[in-house]
């Protein structure tokens, strides 16, 4: 898609005209910022609890992009794609942490670099 | 602009201090009608008929020391209160309780504000105040707080999802997840209990659940862990703890009184009034149970809400949903 | 302007407790930070009209996922952990490169990008976030999407059920 096939679909008069609030860059930098953050935590922690609450801010980033993307073309594709990816998060995290419960019970070291052969 | 939010303002303060003198009055009722349940008087000393009882309470609870436990987690201590109050109240905004009417030649809402998304709004505040108690039990360095919480925790989750079932049939036959939304077309056709009676009669067990009510409120039973996660609460963060409960209470039965019985819609007297004897006849089922029944087990607890409730409410949901997308709802 | 106030409050309080996810040490106080983090989202996602979304976000992100992980965290209790970075070693350098790195293009990207208005205030949006709209979307066009999503949840609460027998099972239990 080209800028001038999307002019149309976002021109003033599509919609409605332009008001005072917060342009979409400035969600995506939130949104970026979160981002990095999650990054950084994926890549630094150690403890799988930890490791996961930083999974959870990537997933909160990709959320908000999504959602604010979704104002910007005026349609609701972005909300279902964020429901979907809120219950994928749901799913990974019930697995994840039954898994480092059962990781714990074996009294081995909750540590991630230590968790790497799929054995046990 | 001004004189429209002052108007909100006015309205709301005038709104929460109705609730908390009904959940002052609340308690004493309670008091009183366990007592003729046990064949005594209630409490009768203050005051003629002891109804100025609750503001002895409230007053001996201020009172008290305020202490924090050494152990504890000071932050977290003093603020899981807080946050139980907060989502407590907070949803006395979307209950509503009269249509609008005209005073000074001021347009006023028969409700706080009227989200689109009410009965949603509703689950997010449970939701919310869940941390309420599960920080109050993990700050409070004990161990019977903690284990407490945790079952109350575990309990107040899975009664949820039972609820929130029960809840989706009103909301299919009325098709808005506005409360108001909900009144008005109850007031079009009839009480949704008639339509929806599996659904009501499981949204009253899920809201005693939720509630931590007898006969479900073995998380803060005096002989298995102390009092569960208020345990090392006293005076006033007790009170805020206390306040809270009863008045979840009141907002359950005010949202069961509003999804099933109608809401404030009602012949000759005005809403509030609807409302108001709508939510005294839960609340009276309430407080009956409690004097009733025994309490329940708490794997016993678990099996009734994971085994009994959620499959009757799926099948609950399932039939709602095969005969409304049928037409043979309106 | 009400809504640039709330913006700037939601924006900075979602990066502060983000940063207070990723640098606090006790598992308890970062999950805590990270229910700050899922509520400030929350409110940007209302700014956005989205206010089912922001529902669901509340009651399935920050009431019921982080619920289960202060559980986990009370069932391990407080286990001893490493510090910040002790993970990388040397490799601690190419990280922050990369972050910063990355940070920077993210930034060229968004000054100089295309896409018309996406630096101007916002254009008015028609009901694209109210329940009936969200509900007719999926059923409409993402049906596929829908139901995949519910065997996925399916599968996982199978598993996790399965996990816990077996563990159960190795403890010696019935």
């Amino acid at each position: 898609m080209t800028t001038a096939d999307l002019a149309p679909l976002v021109g003033a008069a599509a919609i409605g005209d332009p008001q005072e609030g917060v342009p979409l860059a400035l969600y995506l930098v939130v949104s970026g910022g979160l981002f990095l953050l999650g990054l950084l935590g994926v890549l630094t922690r150690r403890n799988p609890l930890l490791l996961f609450l930083a999974v959870e801010l990537l997933l909160n980033s990709a959320n908000l992009a999504l959602v604010g993307f979704s104002r910007y073309w005026n349609v609701t594709d972005g909300h279902v794609f964020a429901l979907v990816v809120m219950v994928v998060a749901a799913a990974e995290v019930v697995i994840g942490l039954g898994l480092v419960v059962a990781v714990f019970r074996q009294r081995l070291a909750l540590d991630v670099d230590q968790m790497s052969s799929m054995k046990g | 602009m001004d004189e429209r939010f002052l108007v909100v303002v006015i309205k709301a303060a005038l709104v929460v201090f109705v609730v908390i003198t009904a959940f002052a009055y609340t308690l004493l009722w309670e008091r009183k009608l366990i007592g003729r349940f046990q064949a005594r008087y209630g409490p009768n000393r203050a005051g003629p008929i002891g109804y100025l009882q609750p503001l002895a309470d409230v007053v001996k609870l201020i009172f008290k020391e305020d202490f924090v436990p050494k152990g504890a987690n000071r932050l977290l201590f003093q603020i899981a209160p807080m946050i139980s109050v907060f989502a407590a109240v907070a949803a006395i905004a979307v209950i509503p309780w009269g249509d609008g009417f005209e005073i000074f030649g001021y347009n006023v809402e028969g409700v706080g504000t009227d989200i689109e998304i009410g009965v949603l709004f509703l689950f997010a505040l449970s939701g919310l105040g869940f941390y309420g108690l599960i920080l109050g039990g993990w700050a409070s360095g004990n161990k019977y707080s903690l284990l407490g919480a945790a079952r109350t925790a575990a309990q107040l989750v899975s009664y949820e999802v039972a609820m929130g079932l029960s809840v989706i049939g009103v909301v299919m036959m009325a098709q808005s997840l506005s409360l108001v939304d909900i009144v008005h077309a109850q007031a079009d056709t009839a009480w949704y209990i008639l339509f929806q009676p599996l659904g009501f009669l499981i949204f009253v067990v899920a809201a005693v659940a939720e509630t931590n009510r007898a006969p479900f409120d073995m998380p803060e039973a005096e002989s298995e862990l102390v009092a569960g996660y208020h345990t090392e609460y006293g005076g006033l963060k007790f009170a805020m703890f206390f306040l809270a409960e009863y008045i979840n209470m009141i907002i359950i039965s005010a949202l069961g009184a509003t999804l099933f019985l109608g809401g404030f819609s009602g012949p000759f007297l005005p809403g509030f009034v609807w409302l108001a004897l709508k939510v005294a006849v839960l609340l009276f089922f309430f407080i009956w149970l409690r004097a009733t029944l025994p309490r329940l087990r708490y794997d016993r607890l678990m099996k009734l809400g994971w085994k009994v409730l959620l499959p009757l409410a799926t099948l609950n949901l399932v039939v709602t949903a095969i005969v409304v997308a049928l037409g043979f709802a309106n | 302007m009400g809504e640039r106030i709330v913006f700037t409050i939601a924006a900075a309080s979602a990066l502060s407790f983000g940063t207070l996810v990723i640098t606090l040490k006790e598992p308890f106080r970062a999950t805590v930070a990270l229910i700050g983090t899922l509520l400030s989202v929350a409110v940007l996602f209302l700014l956005l009209a989205a206010p089912f979304v922001a529902a669901i976000q509340v009651i399935v992100y920050a009431g019921a996922i982080v619920v289960l992980f202060l559980f986990v965290i009370a069932y391990l209790g407080e286990r001893p952990l490493a510090e910040i970075g002790d993970r990388l070693g040397r490799l601690q350098a190419f990280v922050w490169l990369a972050v910063i790195g990355l940070a920077i293009q993210g930034f060229v990207v968004l000054a100089n990008t295309q896409l018309p208005g996406i630096r101007d205030d916002p254009r008015e949006v028609g009901d694209i976030g109210s329940p009936e709209a969200i509900g007719r979307s999926f059923i409409d066009d993402y049906i596929v999407v829908f139901e995949a999503t519910s065997l996925a949840l399916l599968v996982a609460a199978v598993g996790a059920v399965m996990l816990a027998k077996r563990a159960v099972k190795s403890e010696g239990g019935r």
